[in-house]
């Protein structure tokens, strides 16, 4: 399935697609009940140049962070690699005793945001 | 198959309309007069409304309602006779019974025309199952009301569930989620809805009180307490300036307002209801009274 602007993917079928953690990733719990999550991210072309005029030790990655709330953390523990993201939605809504819609707007904007860090990938059913 | 309106346990009552839907069946759109319903993101029921002019004649009116949807809707609307075994229990509603097709889908309909309060529904199905007494669109059909009977209106879409008197005017709403606020007005009195959750996530490091003061600055005064039909209350009334300051001056204390702001936290819905009434006299309670949050 090719995800570009002529060919986008219809509603249904991106519901039905399972998301899948990216396993390089490092949880880290803390007290309060947030999760951090740890990744490896590329410098921009722009600053590994920088570096390079200021012969400072090229590294080309760096580590981000970044820190999910109660409600992050309980859609992030629904992805199993198992269920889709329609599953997820009614699991959360379920949970948090949410109507349908208004989930589905949470969490497929929240997956959504995850994507585009490449902390998630989306797979066919 | 379904056989009495009853096993339709979904209630959805927005601007005036009610009418009962399947539980899988949810809003996909929603605007003053116009709302669409589906499963699964496929719609499966439209309604569309409108009020009708001071002066008009029904098959004048009728014909300019067909010849718009069908532009707007991209449709044809092909004319039906009355489905035989089909009644309605309402005797004001007058019915013109339609087959509808475009490019991609077909299905029935039918133009209601009420007599007594004015307003031309049309509501279409997106199915090819005909409009029987024991059908789904049928039992639709026969749940459907296009106007209160007392001088209250119902309103009950996204959890929320309310009533307001009929003559304030529905003025603006916003479903985001985590916060629904619906407002209408009457004459100088404005009514806002509140509905924000997931409670248990909004309170988790904060109080009722607090998060009240932060969605609503400037609430000033003693904080009551009492008990309502979704659990206990706080409430604020005090009067409220038209700008700052502009109590200090004796000739604006004419122009404020008198604010009510009525706060829940309904633990069994997991969400925090609000009602917030300004208006030049203290006739606010009423309506909080008969409001979603009302006292028991």
């Amino acid at each position: 399935m090719k995800f570009n602007k002529k060919n986008t993917i219809k509603k249904n079928n991106a519901l039905s697609c399972i998301p899948e953690k990216n396993s390089f990733i490092e949880e880290i719990f803390l007290d309060s009940g947030d999760l951090v999550l740890s990744y490896q991210a590329m410098y921009k072309p722009f600053f590994i140049k920088i570096q390079k005029m200021m012969r400072l030790n090229s590294k080309k990655t760096f580590k981000r962070k970044i820190q999910l709330d109660r409600l992050g953390v309980d859609v992030w523990s629904l992805l199993d690699g198992k269920k889709n993201v329609k599953t997820i939605i009614r699991e959360f809504a379920a949970l948090h005793t949410l109507n349908y819609k208004e989930a589905e707007i949470s969490v497929t904007l929240f997956l959504r945001s995850l994507g585009e860090k490449g902390l998630i990938g989306l797979k066919e059913p | 198959m379904l056989k009495k309106v009853e096993q339709l346990p979904e209630n959805i009552a927005w601007n005036g309309i009610s009418f009962k839907i399947p539980l899988a069946w949810e809003i996909d759109s929603l605007d003053a007069c116009h709302m669409l319903i589906g499963e699964d993101g496929q719609p499966r029921v439209e309604f569309k409304w409108t009020e009708a002019p001071r002066k008009f004649t029904l098959e004048k009116y009728l014909k300019k309602f067909i010849s718009q949807s069908q532009r707007m809707l991209d449709i044809k609307i092909h004319e039906l006779s009355w489905p035989k075994s089909f009644s309605h229990p309402v005797k004001n509603f007058e019915f013109f019974f339609f087959s509808w097709e475009s490019l991609s889908s077909s299905g029935y309909g039918t133009l209601i025309f009420c007599t007594q309060c004015k307003r031309l529904t049309m509501i279409r199905f997106f199915a090819d199952s005909k409009i029987l007494s024991d059908s789904l669109p049928g039992l639709i059909l026969t749940s459907f009301t296009d106007h209160p009977v007392t001088d209250h209106a119902h309103w009950q879409m996204f959890g929320m569930n309310f009533s307001v008197p009929w003559s304030f005017k529905l003025v603006d709403y916003s479903f985001k989620p985590g916060c629904y606020i619906v407002n209408f007005k009457h004459d100088r009195t404005t009514l806002k809805i509140f509905s924000w959750g997931p409670a248990l996530f909004l309170l988790s490091k904060t109080n009722l009180e607090k998060f009240a003061a932060a969605r609503l600055p400037g609430l000033k005064g003693f904080t009551q307490k009492g008990d309502c039909l979704r659990g206990n209350y706080l409430e604020w009334s005090y009067r409220q300036g038209r700008f700052k300051n502009a109590d200090a001056l004796p000739f604006l204390k004419r122009h404020s307002l008198f604010r009510i702001f009525r706060i829940c936290h309904d633990e069994k819905a997991n969400r925090i209801f609000g009602v917030q009434v300004d208006s030049p006299k203290e006739y606010g309670h009423d309506l909080i009274k008969r409001s979603m949050i009302g006292e028991i």
